[in-house]
């Protein structure tokens, strides 16, 4: 019973408590630069949460065989070799969203977040639970994503689901005129203050 | 020394995992992405020759040429798939022709221009210029199509690179023969030649000897002093050490660089007896000197051309005196029209003559808004007083 808790705690704790974006600040460079759609928000946190997974999976198997005086560039390598994976898979299987999400792909190899999870937690940890941690903190990082970029489309472009028109579901009618700031980056920084307000407001609340 | 050789050991074990985990993914997603890719030139094809039934590749040197068939096998054009050289590595992009040599379209593959910024290739507005435009056009920045303010170097790489393509494809598809002129046959001797620069007119002297160019002068120029350097004596020199006009323009001042280049192209063509074909130049208004005594008193309004377009300007004079120049109209770049106003009206009403410093930030802009104050005020005198009178 103890043991499976474990499992269960290493993975709510990143998407709430200790959520990567709202509580630890990490990673606010693609948090910032692709939530003006929902879409590429949804795509950045899922890109982001296969390499979280396979970060720590692997970190945590050759955690006895990596050396401490070179584990960064080892961490690296393994993030990087993800990262190259996810973006091949983009580029074959999603072409759309490749191109909108654009240079963040390769960038996901300096998220702070990844590395800092590998480093503090997979490499000293056994690989289920690293992995458990790995799934948490890459939902907790989406969850916050995809909080923004609704914020940020819903008011910068009047629409969800967008920008593909097939899908794209206009919310106000003709007459509404969107929030230009809600879609550029500093509209970003903007609905991240509101959002980190409301999210602190709410843990308080609730005492999370 | 253990420690060491462990160390390297196991980062290149990190590293043998990582790669061959990436050569798999690779085998595994190339086909599907050189399949989305062929499926995407299938389609641009489409869209610039429909109804095209098959295509023969052809490799140059330059790129990769398509050569476009329609169903009775007649050439409908030719789809050019070459690379710029920009700001920050390769623009790879299509250029598709009519089988007359005429630009139907142009599309960009890909790039890594600085986002933001050199991406304004990507605009339509930007490929759009180079339409209809054939390997009988200058396809040059400032003459026939425009580069962006900002993005020089990306825009201009892209204009090079599609005349370029154009005269290549010409040359290769379409038995076009162009003049080159051999410098060993040209008689010694001066020659004088010009051609347009960013401002006006650049006039050179080329002198040649024993089928060398052995000394170029620039003899009139209007460019932007600054600027001029960047390119001048750069240019000449290069021409006169490699003896040939085919010099790397891109400077600091890439128009007026291409334009020392053409002039001596003209000087040339004249000196070996090729027609030049001059173009029309708007001719230069003289500056119409207005005795501002003479002009009655009243709210006139006159444009000139500025940089991207006519310049609107309202001005008042009362008591002989010119008291308020106002823009009404322009489409000049914003960043770069302060530079010009309102310091232009400002030196105009304090000096109150038209003999004023135009060299600003913005030139072209400075002496558009000139030239409508003074074509505001000569029509004020030539419909006898009678102006807009308020």
């Amino acid at each position: 019973m103890e043991q499976k808790n474990i499992y269960i705690q290493d993975l709510t704790r990143g998407i709430l408590k200790e959520n990567p974006v709202f509580v630890a600040l990490l990673g606010m460079c693609p948090v910032l630069g692709v939530t003006g759609f929902l879409f590429y928000g949804f795509g950045m946190g899922v890109a982001t949460t296969l390499v979280m997974i396979g970060g720590a999976l692997l970190v945590s198997t050759l955690r006895n065989y990596i050396p401490q005086q070179i584990r960064i560039p080892c961490f690296i390598v393994i993030i990087a070799t993800f990262v190259t994976l996810v973006d091949m898979s983009l580029l074959a299987y999603q072409p759309a969203l490749h191109e909108a999400l654009g240079v963040f792909v390769p960038l996901i190899v300096c998220n702070c977040l990844i590395l800092g999870r590998l480093e503090a937690f997979s490499s000293k940890r056994p690989v289920l639970r690293s992995v458990s941690d790995g799934v948490g903190a890459g939902l907790g990082f989406t969850l916050a994503l995809v909080l923004l970029a609704l914020v940020r489309e819903v008011f910068g472009q009047g629409t969800i689901l967008g920008p593909d028109p097939e899908s794209a579901i206009v919310l106000f009618g003709a007459n509404y005129e969107p929030i230009g700031v809600f879609a550029q980056p500093a509209g970003a920084f903007i609905a991240l203050g509101l959002l980190l307000a409301g999210v602190n407001l709410f843990m308080k609340r609730f005492n999370i | 020394m253990r420690d060491i050789i462990k160390l390297s050991l196991t980062l290149a074990l990190v590293g043998i995992i990582s790669a061959s985990l990436l050569t798999a993914a690779h085998n595994v997603t190339d086909p599907i992405i050189q399949e989305r890719r062929e499926a995407d030139y299938r389609a641009a094809l489409e869209d610039f020759f429909p109804g095209f039934d098959h295509f023969e590749t052809e490799e140059l040197d330059e790129g990769q040429f398509d050569l476009i068939y329609d169903e009775d096998g007649d050439l409908m054009g030719i789809m050019a798939t070459v690379a710029a050289l920009g700001y920050d590595g390769d623009i790879d992009y299509n250029l598709a022709l009519d089988s007359e040599g005429e630009i139907i379209g142009v599309r960009i593959i890909a790039h890594t221009e600085t986002p933001g910024i050199g991406d304004v290739i990507e605009r339509d507005s930007f490929k759009e210029q180079f339409v209809g435009k054939s390997y009988e056009d200058p396809i040059t920045a400032g003459e026939d199509v425009d580069i962006i303010s900002g993005a020089t170097v990306s825009t201009a790489a892209m204009i090079n690179s599609i005349r370029q393509t154009t005269q290549v494809v010409a040359e290769n598809f379409l038995g076009v023969e162009v003049v080159e002129i051999d410098i060993a046959e040209v008689p010694d001797g001066t020659y004088e030649g010009s051609a347009q620069g960013f401002a006006g007119p650049i006039v050179v002297e080329v002198e040649v000897s024993d089928g060398e160019i052995v000394s170029i002068e620039v003899l009139e120029q209007e460019e932007t002093a600054t600027y001029f350097v960047e390119s001048y004596p750069l240019i000449p020199e290069q021409i006169i050490e490699e003896q040939s006009l085919d010099v790397d323009t891109q400077t600091g001042a890439t128009i007026s660089a291409e334009g020392i280049v053409n002039a001596v192209e003209n000087a040339l063509m004249e000196a070996v007896g090729i027609e030049v074909e001059t173009e029309e130049e708007p001719v230069e208004e003289e500056p119409v000197d207005v005795d501002l005594g003479e002009v009655p008193d009243g709210t006139y309004e006159g444009s000139a051309e500025g940089f991207m377009g006519p310049i609107v300007v309202e001005v008042e004079v009362a008591g002989g005196e010119i008291v308020s120049i106002e823009i009404l109209d322009h489409e000049e770049t914003p960043e770069y029209f302060r530079e010009a106003n309102p310091l232009i009206p400002e030196r105009i009403m304090e000096d109150q003559h038209f003999d004023i410093d135009t060299q600003t930030g913005a030139t072209a802009s400075a002496e558009g808004i000139l030239n409508a104050v003074l074509d505001a005020l000569s029509g004020a005198l030539n419909n006898g007083g009678g102006g807009e009178e308020n």
